[in-house]
């Protein structure tokens, strides 16, 4: 014990001695710890997600397939959930949720807001109670009872001013007066329900004749009886659903139903498997730093060779002295690890607000949690004996030879020595290649999304989504007036060519898609139905959006309600059901519409645009003109003269004149929307650069630092070489080549490495082969340019060796 | 080229009487005129060479001797052309060494100057046969060639059965001899050797000697630093160094 402090003391002593080494000790494992600790913070909140939820392991979501084996999320029919609830043995309770927006009005602002409907079970089941007041009861719940609603946290903030009088006040919903009873905790959070930040919570009331069987638009989870694992309740599920299919036949034939744990709809195996990957990845940059470090302290046991000779002189054993210089180690690595625990919170800040708009974790679930600070703990340690471990046994041999006066074995250890350290670097060099190719292949990916044609200009144009309260627009008329109307006025407002409306607009995160049957096509018409995109127009949509005519016409505002039934459709469409035919005037019908609707005849083809997502290829899509399709929620689009984001308080201006009590959201420029699709794929750029970056720079630090030594080493050869006729040149080249010969070998093994990893990344690349060459050979360069510069300094330091010095007799 | 002048205008332009008598600088091998040599100490200098002035004919085999610290090594190594600071002037065959770019010095002492050392400086790492390439490969000499060179000089010191032993493999006498060989495997028209005995038994050096005077006969200048009265009498000049002064040139008179 008493020479353990010993050993602390003295270690404290060595790095005080040696600013500038403890400096540079401090800081590369500081940085290695630190992103260590950052990205670990975040696998370990999402890891802890689910334990947000009392017993989160019994708890299940319950998912509506389309075709018994599928395993995908997929919305759950109201009828369906209440045979469930009835057939069904393996569950203490069941529970449903819908998500619908409303506007909510009087008493300030009209508003609109995000409801979520859920049965009496849905909140207890998660755990969830009220902060003040409390949440509907079962009475509450059952069809024609009073009407009562509870908040959340944010929207009490943000009407309420978080006041406790709001209890027992109305709020109206689309007209509609509700008794608030309660107000949520902040950290109530559903986002993973309707991936939708939540503002009320009303009772669901579901009676068995509100909704259609085929009306899957809800979400279902379940809490399993404790002696019932996921796998049985599966089986009970999937004989109900076969069930249900046989009895349902129009509706359920293919239907099946995944029951999917919580925990691993929290955190997920493809969750699991990246998270893993990426902390593989910083795990090498600490891998990367811990050999500069193993480097600076061969360099130093070399130095201090004659401290250990006296030491072993004076009887220390070998495992003292590795002791000695162990316990240095170590105190450099906790010291360091403190240091990263500090780089750590900074990242863990900068992340944070990266995804200001959506922060998947809780406060107490992301940050130094006790599992962070165990993680960075062990890491140290584990950093200290990587780079402290080789050093030590190595300063130890040599100390014994030395004071055996061993010249030859020291000689030869002084060989092997420099053997470890040009190996170890290759090492670092050699998985330096796979970050960087990673980061590079990422850009890549990024470069090619950016450059999708979405078949529609983006540039200068605004969207405002307005959705008219059917209540109050409650006839065609005034729905088509008011939309033509506005588009009109949009238009006119300065800074706006050209206006136009759509029910969903493209890459805006929502879609629509219906059945349609194609006339001719009824035959041979297979048991799954024919889908498309669902959109509804106004006509200046494809000329406001540029999206070209191919065949046929536009819409023109004679295609009114009573005129013939028309559509629009893109190319796609016309390839899929018009192959090698003329789509132009072949008919179609919605299978959702009634038996008297008429046939919807095609009168045009337009170009295809990226409607459900960049990454996604063009699908069939159907544009119908919104005079014979009123829909009452519509996006008004307006391609601006400058900067769309100036034009956005005139246009909001524009419609609270003509209707004060509208609520209007969703405002943003394309770019913004563009933007979103790509601040994950950003995001990962700037972490795998920052990351990339920090790998090379450290890479390159420790070639340089070999390379002195190297030429330090070879001082004496260097001056037999000069004074043998070598210039300049003929020096550098030497030391050069050296450099270069250790970097090629590294790069050798990291394109294996790289090849490896581009395989398995592949498949999250968007038209990016996992060995893009262009990225191998570039990056292969790079490493091989950044190794040249790191050799150049020791390079030109050779060059300065005197031979008269290097050749003087000691 | 060169600048070849009558003694007669050289006189006048130094400034000598009739007394003093100039031969034509090209038939030196090396002039050294008020040569100079200081290290800054503090807030002086130490001079290590004053005012040298010699000149060396092409064939002649000349010894340094001197003290210890008596700068024979620094004069060799500005003979050597590894050392370009010092004062005054430095013919090498005509060219005056002391205005040349070091480009221009590195090329005429390639072509001129081979080194033998007291340690023989051999790397440790590469073979014999790979010594003695070394010089080779910084004269832009032909692959081939310079792999004829090699064995032509290996044949000529017999060590030719020792070609692919490492310097440690082999005694103090064979390593200086491989050490000479790699002196001279590029033909220089100049030896400079460092106490090139300085640690052998006498029966090696004898061995050494013997080879300097029978390349010395084939025509190659040397000069060489020695202790050693013995080695001395090989050649044909002394020349004494003390505390950086020349003390005396005197001719050797021929041994019997
Ligand atoms: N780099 C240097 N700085 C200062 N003094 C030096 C340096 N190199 C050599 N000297 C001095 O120059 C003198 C001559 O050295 P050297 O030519 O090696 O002598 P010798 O070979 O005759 O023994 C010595 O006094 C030595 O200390
Ligand atoms: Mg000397």
């Amino acid at each position: 014990m008493n020479s353990l402090l010993h050993d602390i003391r003295y270690g404290i002593r060595m790095l005080a001695k040696n600013p500038g080494f403890a400096a540079i000790a401090l800081i590369t494992l500081a940085l290695g710890i630190g992103v260590n600790t950052a990205l670990f913070s975040v696998v370990n909140a999402m890891r802890s997600r689910p334990q947000r939820f009392p017993e989160s392991d019994k708890l299940v979501f319950l998912w509506q397939t389309r075709e018994r084996q599928e395993r995908l999320p997929r919305s759950v029919s109201a009828p369906d959930y209440l045979d469930w609830r009835e057939q069904s043995t393996v569950f203490t309770d069941l529970a449903l949720a819908l998500h619908s927006r409303r506007n909510l009005t009087g008493s300030g602002e009209p508003e609109r807001v995000s409801v979520m409907p859920v049965t009496a079970s849905f909140l207890p089941m998660l755990g969830i109670g009220a902060q003040i007041g409390r949440l509907h009861s079962v009475e509450e719940d059952a069809p024609g009872a009073r009407r009562v609603a509870v908040l959340t946290d944010r929207l009490w903030e943000r009407r309420f001013g978080r006041d406790a009088g709001v209890l027992g006040r109305t709020v109206t919903l689309n007209d509609v007066p509700y008794t608030v009873v309660g107000v949520l905790p902040p950290e109530a959070d559903f986002e993973e329900f309707f991936y939708s930040k939540i503002d009320l919570i009303t009772p669901l009331q579901l009676d068995s004749g509100t909704y259609q069987r085929e009306q899957r638009w809800f979400r279902s989870i379940g809490r399993l009886k404790p002696e019932v694992t996921v796998e049985q309740a599966q089986t009970e599920m999937s004989a109900i659903a076969a069930r249900l299919a046989a009895a349902y036949p129009d509706t359920n034939s293919d239907v099946g139903v995944w029951v999917q744990p919580l925990s691993e709809k929290y955190f997920s195996h493809s969750d699991r498997l990246a998270s893993y990957a990426l902390l593989a990845a910083v795990g090498c940059v600490l891998l990367i730093a811990c050999v500069n470090l193993a480097n600076l302290l061969l360099a130093k046991a070399t130095s201090r060779g004659r401290e250990f000779a006296v030491r072993a002189a004076l009887g220390a054993g070998r495992g003292r002295i590795v002791r000695q210089l162990l316990t240095e180690s170590l105190l450099l690595a906790l010291i360091g690890g403190v240091l990263g625990l500090l780089v750590g919170v900074w990242a863990i800040d900068f992340f944070a607000a990266s995804r200001a708009d959506y922060m998947p974790f809780r406060q107490d679930e992301l940050g130094l949690q006790p599992a962070v600070l165990a993680y960075t703990f062990i890491l140290s340690v584990a950093a200290a004996l990587i780079f402290g471990l080789a050093p030590a046994l190595t300063a130890a041999r040599v100390s014994l030879n030395e004071a055996l006066k061993e010249g030859a074995a020291a000689a030869s250890s002084g060989l092997a020595r420099n053997r470890l350290r040009s190996s170890l670097v290759i090492g670092q060099l050699a998985i330096t290649l796979p970050l960087i190719i990673c980061a590079g292949l990422v850009i890549r990916h990024i470069i090619a999304l950016k450059s999708v044609d979405v078949g529609f200009n983006t540039e200068r144009l605004l969207v405002m989504q307005i959705d008219l309260p059917t209540y109050r627009y409650d006839s065609d008329a005034a729905r088509t007036t008011f939309i033509r109307d506005a588009v009109a006025a949009s238009e006119a407002t300065p800074g706006v060519r050209s206006a136009a409306a759509v029910n969903f607009v493209p890459l805006g995160f929502a879609s629509s898609s219906v059945s349609v049957t194609i006339e001719g096509r009824e035959l041979n018409k297979s048991a799954r139905p024919d889908y498309a995109g669902y959109n509804i127009v106004t006509p200046d949509y494809f000329s406001t959006m540029e999206i070209p005519l191919v065949r046929g016409r536009f819409f023109t505002g004679h295609d009114q309600a009573e005129a013939q039934r028309v559509a629009i459709v893109n190319e796609k469409m016309a390839e899929r059901y018009w192959p090698d035919e003329d789509a132009i005037g072949r008919r179609f019908h919605l299978d959702s519409a009634t038996a008297d609707e008429q046939w919807i005849t095609v009168v045009g083809v337009v170009g295809n645009t990226g409607h459900s997502g960049l990454y996604h290829p063009p699908s069939p899509e159907i544009f119908l003109p919104h005079q014979q399709r009123p829909s009452a929620n519509m996006v008004i689009l307006a391609r601006t003269l400058g900067d769309p984001n100036t034009v956005a308080a005139p246009l909001r201006g524009v419609i609270r004149r003509m209707d004060p009590d509208l609520p209007i959201y969703g405002v943003r420029s394309m770019a913004d929307v563009l933007h979103r699709w790509l601040r994950d794929d950003r995001l990962a750029v700037a972490f795998l650069s920052g990351l990339a970056a920090l790998a090379l720079s450290l890479a390159s630090v420790g070639l340089y630092g070999v390379m002195s030594y190297n030429v330090a080493q070879r001082t004496h050869e260097i001056g037999v070489r000069v004074a043998l006729g070598a210039g300049r040149d003929d020096v550098m080249r030497l030391v050069i080549r050296r450099c270069l010969t250790l970097a090629a070998v590294g790069v050798l093994v990291g394109l294996v490495l790289s090849a490896g990893v581009g395989l398995v990344v592949e498949s999250q690349l968007y038209e990016v082969s996992g060995i893009d060459p262009v990225t191998f050979i570039g990056v292969s360069i790079l490493l091989l340019l950044v190794a040249a510069a790191a050799g150049y300094l020791p390079a030109r330091r050779a060059t300065k060796v005197d031979p008269m010095v290097a050749l003087r007799y000691e | 080229m060169g600048f070849i002048v009558d003694s007669a205008t050289l006189q006048q332009a130094l400034g000598c009487d009739g007394e003093c008598t100039i031969q034509s600088e090209v038939q030196n091998v090396i002039t050294l005129r008020n040569v100079e040599k200081y290290y800054k100490a503090g807030q002086g200098f130490t001079y290590v060479l004053r005012r040298i002035a010699f000149e060396v004919e092409p064939g002649e085999f000349v010894t340094v001797m001197g003290p210890s610290g008596a700068g024979k090594s620094t004069l060799l190594s500005i003979l050597g052309m590894l050392d370009a600071a010092f004062d005054g002037e430095y013919y090498f065959l005509g060219q005056a060494v002391h205005e040349l770019r070091a480009q221009d010095r590195l090329k005429l002492s390639r072509e001129n100057i081979g080194f033998v050392f007291q340690q023989y400086h051999l790397l440790d790492n590469l073979t014999v046969y790979e010594n003695l390439a070394i010089p080779l490969s910084y004269r832009n000499v032909k692959p081939s060639e310079c792999a004829a060179l090699v064995a032509d000089t290996l044949d000529r010191f017999q060590i030719v059965g020792k070609k692919d032993l490492y310097p440690n493999q082999l005694s103090g006498g064979q390593q200086q001899l491989v050490a000479v060989a790699r002196a001279v495997v590029a033909s220089p028209n100049l030896i400079l050797a460092d106490e090139p005995t300085g640690n052998l038994h006498s029966k090696q050096g004898k061995e050494i000697m013997e080879l300097f005077k029978r390349l010395n006969e084939q025509g190659t200048t040397i000069i060489q630093v020695t202790h050693s009265e013995v080695n001395a009498q090989y050649s044909r000049r002394i020349i004494q160094l003390h505390d950086g002064w020349i003390e005396g040139d005197e001719v050797v008179p021929a041994a019997a």
